[in-house]
């Protein structure tokens, strides 16, 4: 999948590693997995928890968006937003660029119904119609203000760097509509350094094309308001790492053991890659209570095939029910 | 870490070698043997107060002659003084247990031989190989780094070699070879299952049995790696081997707990505390219900507040001198300023009273009355909370409660006061205990914590704030906890 694809060592361009791959082919296998019953739970071993969440993640997300994201029904959301208090803060798509606004409520006209979306001081509206109401998203900020006047943000659909890997996938829905797959929980700050990472990769035009892991796993806490994102990130120290009733990933990698000790309580809805480093404190611990959940939990009657691993990656893989 | 930084720890976990080097030293594989044999012939006697120290003394030597490259008569530890006290003592032990003196005595001969003879097989061994520029030993204690730094200074083939303890191991730098001093058994996992070295050479002694293997791993392994390849010693392996885990010191939880308990008046305040053992033979008891600064190198929060219950090996606990009490109090003094001493004075004050009560009426009857008073709170714990002379248990949380302990108190006059002046300590904690963290995040973040981790303490001086503080990392903790009296939670013990 990421086969092409170069990382920066040395001053030179070099192709990702082995081993990356093998975490590549591996969120892959398991985002093509199929089972509304069981749950997948994986558990690795490996010499340094670096970059193994986030091949990982990036192999799934890269595999989920050969899928389509499931539209929004335009009559069920505009229904949900002509139900919003008024002052809710809205992004709304105008051709190809995102607005700040808020919703003013709703009017009807000639038989027809209009949501109304403000868009500035200078009382600026834009009338909507049910059809187009899947170009407003709510926002997760408030804004303090709307800005006086506003020509929006451009909306980029393009990431040159998907061109070059090998997936069919429409890169402009993947930009523009949100779908949670993959939730990360972590070391936020390691994490955040490695999906800044510089990648390049040749496109079959043989564009050169540079970018990050970023542009795979679309974290919603870095995408801007309003357009499409694949994973989230929660620190592994955080007070409330609780998965969001509206909105479950169907992926949670547990990057590092202090995370997995501490909330494998609840995502259970989800699939698992626990991943741990063999240097850390808890890792015994970890393997421990993971060996326990295994023992317990485990359905004897999966047959899982998956990618060879690395060398230096100890791997544990079974489904049990999905609860 | 970097891309490129994960790759090499990659490689080395597929690609690293090891090599055993035994090396053979037979005065110092008597003196293990005969120990252990003593040790075995003392039995559960060996549990007791007369032998305790003894052996710890003996066996302490003893691993740090197998665990540490420094020459036998190393000063440092001033093992031959104490050798000699030791056998003073052993004079009278005839009279106490005779059938045990002579073979002590012995031993002790045996010791005081060791400490005259100036051999280091370990690092001889070592000179021997000729290790390249980026080499580094890995040595079992912390506490003997700047000793073998020191030596190694002074032998020009040797001076190149850095000296690192496993906790180092958990970082992206590696070593072309990385010299593992010991028994692969005396280190975690990781030295050898993810290695910094690109080839790993263990040198320990060979009457020491090591037959290590990794303590866990995932039940049914989908891909089993290899294991790395182990390049077994040229010489051969010696006939009487001792268990390498015999060897190492083990903590006498009875012995601290026995300590602990010397201390005690009848008038102490007792709490629930857990033990912790520190790096550098160093513990503290901490009480369950409270939270602890630390310095977690390894976290996107390097210096965090975290609950005694969640502190973990490997975590560096913030502590203060023994004796000098919670190092929070004298910070919040200072921010209370004029007001400190007033404030502190009302605080014991309706405390004492409190106490007083208690002791005179008992806790039933004040548990009543308070409840009756309005004390929508009042139980046995919060009573004893609220009367305690720890500097952290400030007042009640909710006004209504204080009110009612003034009222039972007769202090009603002055229950706004009191209120005002609770509540103005509480602050001053607070505030004491954001700057505190500041003030060690800024002397953390300056310091190198490569060193702390190599050494498994340091020391950080406020002079502002007349305060000096320690962090130490955290070894081992007692799993249960403990009644000890409050005047020793917080304070450094010598193990």
């Amino acid at each position: 999948m990421l086969e092409n694809y170069l990382y920066e060592h040395g001053g030179t361009w070099q192709r990702i590693p082995q081993w990356c791959n093998g975490f590549v082919a591996l969120g892959q296998t398991i985002a093509r997995r199929n089972s509304d019953d069981t749950r997948l739970v994986v558990g690795l071993a490996v010499p340094t928890r670096a970059y193994g969440a986030a091949f990982a993640a990036a192999g799934y997300v890269l595999a989920r968006a050969e899928l389509p994201v499931e539209q929004l029904d335009c009559t069920d959301h505009f229904l949900r937003l002509c139900n919003l208090p008024p002052q809710t803060p809205v992004i709304y798509r105008e051709n190809d660029r995102l607005l700040k606004g808020t919703i003013e409520g709703y009017e009807q006209h000639y038989g027809s119904a209009y949501i109304v979306v403000r868009v500035n001081r200078e009382h600026a509206k834009r009338k909507v119609p049910a059809f187009l109401a899947t170009n407003i998203q709510i926002s997760g900020k408030r804004f303090a203000k709307l800005p006086k006047h506003q020509t929006g943000r451009v909306v980029l659909d393009d990431i040159p760097l998907l061109r070059a890997c090998k997936v069919n996938l429409a890169i402009r829905d993947f930009c523009l509509y949100p779908r949670l797959d993959a939730t990360i929980i972590g070391n936020k700050k390691a994490l955040l350094d490695e999906l800044n990472t510089p990648l390049a990769a040749r496109t079959v035009d043989d564009e050169f094309c540079r970018g990050t892991l970023q542009d795979i796993l679309r974290l919603k806490e870095r995408v801007t308001d309003g357009l499409g994102y694949r994973t989230s990130l929660r620190s592994e120290q955080g007070g409330n790492v609780k998965p969001d009733a509206n909105e479950t990933p169907r992926l949670v990698i547990f990057d590092g053991a202090a995370g997995f000790l501490k909330w494998r309580t609840m995502w259970r809805e989800s699939d698992w890659i626990v991943m741990l480093d063999k240097t850390e404190t808890r890792f015994e611990e970890a393997v421990v209570t993971l060996n326990q959940e295994y023992v317990s939990d485990r359905l004897d009657s999966s047959a899982l095939q998956f990618p060879d691993m690395p060398i230096a990656v100890d791997m544990l893989a079974y489904e049990e029910k999905r609860r | 870490m970097n891309l490129s930084q994960a790759v090499t720890l990659y490689t080395l976990a597929q690609r690293a070698r090891v090599q055993i080097a035994l090396v053979a030293h037979a005065e110092l594989k008597s003196f293990t043997l005969n120990l252990r044999t003593f040790e075995r012939q003392l039995g559960e006697e060996g549990r007791e107060n007369y032998w305790r120290p003894k052996l710890r003394l003996l066996k302490g030597y003893r691993f740090r002659l197998c665990s540490t490259p420094l020459p036998f008569d190393e000063p440092s530890q001033d093992y031959k003084k104490r050798f000699k006290d030791l056998y003073q003592e052993l004079i009278k032990c005839d009279r106490i247990y005779p059938q045990f003196a002579e073979q002590a005595r012995n031993l002790v001969r045996q010791a005081q031989l060791l400490t005259s003879a100036s051999g280091n097989p370990i690092l001889e061994q070592i000179h021997t190989l000729g290790l390249p520029d980026k080499s580094a030993l890995l040595i079992k204690e912390s506490r003997f780094v700047d000793s073998l730094e020191i030596l190694l200074s002074k032998i020009l083939e040797l001076r190149h070699l850095r000296v690192v303890t496993a906790p180092q191991l958990r970082d992206e730098e590696v070593f072309d070879h990385l010299v593992i001093v010991g028994p692969m058994r005396w280190f975690p996992d990781y030295v050898v299952t993810a290695p910094r070295g690109r080839s790993l050479l263990i040198v320990r002694y060979g009457f020491l049995g090591d037959g290590w293997e990794p303590r866990v791993s995932f039940i049914p392994q989908k891909n089993r790696p290899p294991r790395l390849p182990i390049i077994p010693p040229s010489n051969e392996p010696e006939t009487e081997v001792v268990n390498a885990d015999e060897l190492v010191p083990t903590i006498d939880w009875d012995a601290v707990a026995a300590q602990m308990s010397r201390q005690t008046s009848s008038d102490q305040e007792f709490v629930d505390a857990r033990l912790f053992v520190l790096e550098d033979d160093k513990a503290v008891f901490l009480e369950v219900d409270a939270s602890e600064l630390v310095i977690d190198t390894r976290s996107e929060e390097v210096v965090r507040r975290v609950k005694v219950e969640r502190l973990e090996p490997g975590l560096f606990l913030i502590v203060r001198e023994r004796g000098s009490g919670d190092y929070i109090v004298p910070l919040a003094n200072r921010l209370l300023g004029e007001h400190a001493s007033p404030a502190r004075e009302t605080q014991k004050h309706w405390k004492g009273e409190l106490r007083r009560a208690v002791s005179i009426k008992g806790m039933d009857h004040v548990l009543n009355g308070l409840k009756w008073m309005g004390a929508r709170s009042a139980s046995p714990q919060n009573i004893r909370n609220w009367m305690s002379r720890s500097d952290r248990k400030i007042r009640p949380r909710y006004a209504e409660d204080f009110q009612a302990i003034m009222r039972y108190l007769d202090l009603l006059d002055n229950v706004e006061d009191y209120w005002k002046n609770a509540r103005r300590i509480n602050k001053a904690h607070h505030m004491a205990g954001i700057r505190m963290k500041e003030l060690l995040l800024v002397e953390v973040k300056k310091s190198n914590l490569g060193r702390l981790e190599q050494r498994g303490h340091q020391s950080f001086a406020f002079a502002e704030y007349e305060t000096h503080i320690h962090a130490y990392r955290i070894i081992e903790m007692k799993p249960s906890p403990k009644h000890v009296p409050l005047s020793e939670v917080g304070t450094l013990l010598e193990l």
